[in-house]
C-alpha cells in the first residue's frame, strides 16, 4: 500500500463505532429482580468487569477511530503519520491493557458453556495477545512501517470485536431467567 | 402432561403464547405460508430444522426438566418458539425438531446448543449459537452463520454469506457472489465458484480459499500468524497484491520482491485488465497464491 492509498484507506475508516445495543438495562433489571427475590444484594456482579472493560474499550476505540479520521495528515507526510500512529499506540496501549486485564480471566462468570469451550475461548484470547505482542515488538523496531501500523489497527478492531462477543456471551448468561 | 393433551392445548391457543411443562414430549403442527418467518431459540440441547414440501410446520422434540415454559406465538406468516428455563444455572437439554416449508425464512439462536438446518430453498437464513456448532445444508439467498466457540459449516448454494467464529473452524462450500468470513484462532476452508467480493480474516488460524474472481471482483485475505492460501484459475486476470512482514510469499502469479531495508516481502502483479483485485496480507504467516 502506498502513501496515498494508506491515507485514503484511513480516511475511509468509520468515524465511530456504535455498540449494537445498550447492554446495561437488561442486566440491571435482572439484578434488581434477583435482589428482590432473595432479599439480599445480588451476588458479586461478575459481569461488571467485562462490561466496564467493554465500555472503556468501546470509548477508547471510538476515540482512536475519530482520531484516525480527523487527524489524517495531508498526503506526503507518511513518516509523520506512521510515527503518529505508533505514538497513539504507545499512549493507548496501557489503557487497552488495563481494560483487557479485567476481561482476561474468562472463567470470571462461570460461563455456561459446555466442555472445552472456556478453554478454547481463552486460547483465542491468548492468540490475540500473542499477535499484539509480536506486532508491538516489530513496531518498536520499525515504528515508521506503515504496514505494521495498519496491521495494529486491524488487530485492535479484532480485539474490540472479541470483547463485544464476550459481552454477548455474558449477556446470554442472564437472559431468559 | 401427555402428548395428546399437549396437542389439544396447542390447538386451542395457537395465536397466544403457550405454556407447557418440563419433561414433556412435543408434537404440534401449524398451517403456515410457504415463506413463513420462523424464529427459534433454545438455551441448551439441539435445534434441528428440515425443509419439506408442505405449507406446514411440525414441531417435535423433548423438553428438558428445567424448562419453565415453551413460548410459542403462531400465525400463518410468523412463528416464534422460545424455550424458557426456570433456573439459569441448571439447565437441562431440550431438543427441538422442526419440519418447515422449504421457503421458510429461518432465524435460529442457541446458547449451548448445536444448530442443524437442512433442505431449505429460501430468501434468508440466520443461525447463531454461542458455544454450539452450527451446520447448514441449504440453498438460500442470504446466509448469516455464527458461533463463538463452535464450528461453523455451510454447504449448499448461496450468493451471499457472512460466517464468523472466534475459536471454531469455518467450512463453507457451494458459494458464489459475496462472501465474508472471520475467525480468531479457528481455521477456515472456503470454496467459492464465481466470487464478486470476498473478505477473509483470521488472527492465528489458517485461511484456505479456492475461487475464481469475477471481472471486477475483490478478494482480500488477512491474517496475523496464520497462513493464507488462495487458489485461482491460471487464467485469472486482475491485480495481484500480497504483503507480509515476516512470512514467506510464494506465488504462481508474478514475482515476489523483498524490502531493501528491514524485513518484509511483497508482490504486485497485473494480468489483463485492472478491474479485479486480489489482496493478501499477513504479519508472520506464510502466503501462498497458487493457480489451479
Amino acid at each position: 500500500m502506498n502513501e496515498t492509498e494508506l491515507t485514503n484507506a484511513m480516511e475511509s475508516l468509520p468515524r465511530h463505532i456504535k455498540p449494537q445495543r445498550d447492554l446495561w438495562p437488561g442486566i440491571s433489571s435482572r439484578l434488581e429482580s434477583q435482589q428482590a427475590q432473595t432479599g439480599r444484594p445480588a451476588a458479586t456482579p461478575m459481569w461488571r468487569s467485562p462490561a466496564i472493560a467493554a465500555a472503556v474499550l468501546l470509548a477508547l476505540t471510538t476515540g482512536i477511530m475519530i482520531g484516525r479520521g480527523t487527524n489524517a495528515p495531508p498526503q506526503g507526510s507518511m513518516t509523520t503519520l506512521a510515527y503518529s500512529l505508533a505514538g497513539t499506540t504507545e499512549t493507548t496501549e496501557r489503557e487497552y491493557q488495563a481494560a483487557f486485564r479485567e476481561l482476561v480471566p474468562l472463567n470470571y462468570s462461570g460461563l455456561r458453556v459446555a466442555g472445552d469451550d472456556p478453554e478454547s475461548i481463552r486460547g483465542s484470547w491468548d492468540e490475540l495477545q500473542k499477535a499484539e505482542s509480536s506486532l508491538l515488538a516489530a513496531l518498536r523496531e520499525y515504528p515508521a512501517n506503515s504496514f505494521l501500523n495498519e496491521k495494529l489497527m486491524d488487530l485492535r478492531s479484532q480485539q474490540l470485536h472479541f470483547v463485544k462477543q464476550m459481552v454477548l456471551l455474558e449477556q446470554n448468561n442472564w437472559r431468559r431467567t | 402432561m401427555n402428548t395428546s393433551k399437549l396437542k389439544l392445548f396447542f390447538t386451542l391457543c395457537v395465536l397466544t403464547p403457550l405454556a407447557v411443562w418440563a419433561g414433556d414430549s412435543i408434537d404440534q403442527s401449524w398451517t403456515v405460508d410457504s415463506d413463513v418467518r420462523i424464529s427459534v431459540e433454545n438455551v441448551a440441547g439441539e435445534i434441528h430444522v428440515n425443509g419439506w414440501d408442505r405449507n406446514e410446520v411440525r414441531l417435535t422434540g423433548e423438553l428438558g426438566d428445567s424448562v419453565d415454559e415453551l413460548e410459542v406465538n403462531a400465525s400463518s406468516s410468523r412463528l416464534q418458539i422460545a424455550v424458557l428455563n426456570r433456573d439459569e444455572r441448571n439447565i437441562d437439554e431440550t431438543v427441538l425438531i422442526l419440519r418447515v416449508p422449504e421457503g421458510a425464512i429461518i432465524e435460529a439462536f442457541a446458547v449451548s446448543a448445536d444448530i442443524e438446518i437442512a433442505g431449505l430453498d429460501n430468501e434468508k437464513l440466520s443461525a447463531t449459537s454461542v458455544s454450539g456448532d452450527v451446520e447448514i445444508r441449504a440453498t438460500s439467498q442470504w446466509v448469516s452463520i455464527e458461533s463463538i466457540s463452535g464450528d461453523v459449516i455451510f454447504s449448499g448454494q448461496t450468493p451471499r454469506i457472512s460466517a464468523e467464529s472466534v475459536s471454531g473452524d469455518i467450512e463453507l462450500s457451494g458459494l458464489s457472489g459475496d462472501v465474508e468470513a472471520s475467525t480468531v484462532s479457528g481455521d477456515m476452508e472456503i470454496e467459492v465458484g464465481m466470487m464478486d467480493k470476498g473478505r477473509f480474516e483470521t488472527v492465528s488460524g489458517d485461511i484456505q480459499v479456492s475461487t475464481e474472481l469475477s471481472s471486477s471482483g475483490r478478494l482480500s485475505a488477512e491474517s496475523m500468524s496464520g497462513d493464507v492460501i488462495v487458489s485461482l484459475p491460471a487464467e485469472q486476470s486482475g491485480v495481484f497484491k500480497a504483503q507480509s512482514f515476516s512470512g514467506r510469499i510464494s506465488t504462481d502469479f508474478g514475482t515476489v520482491s523483498h524490502a531493501k531495508h528491514g524485513p518484509g516481502s511483497r508482490l504486485k502483479h497485473v494480468v489483463g485488465n485492472h478491474a479485479a483485485e486480489i489482496r493478501l496480507e499477513s504479519f508472520s504467516g506464510n502466503i501462498k497464491l497458487q493457480s489451479d
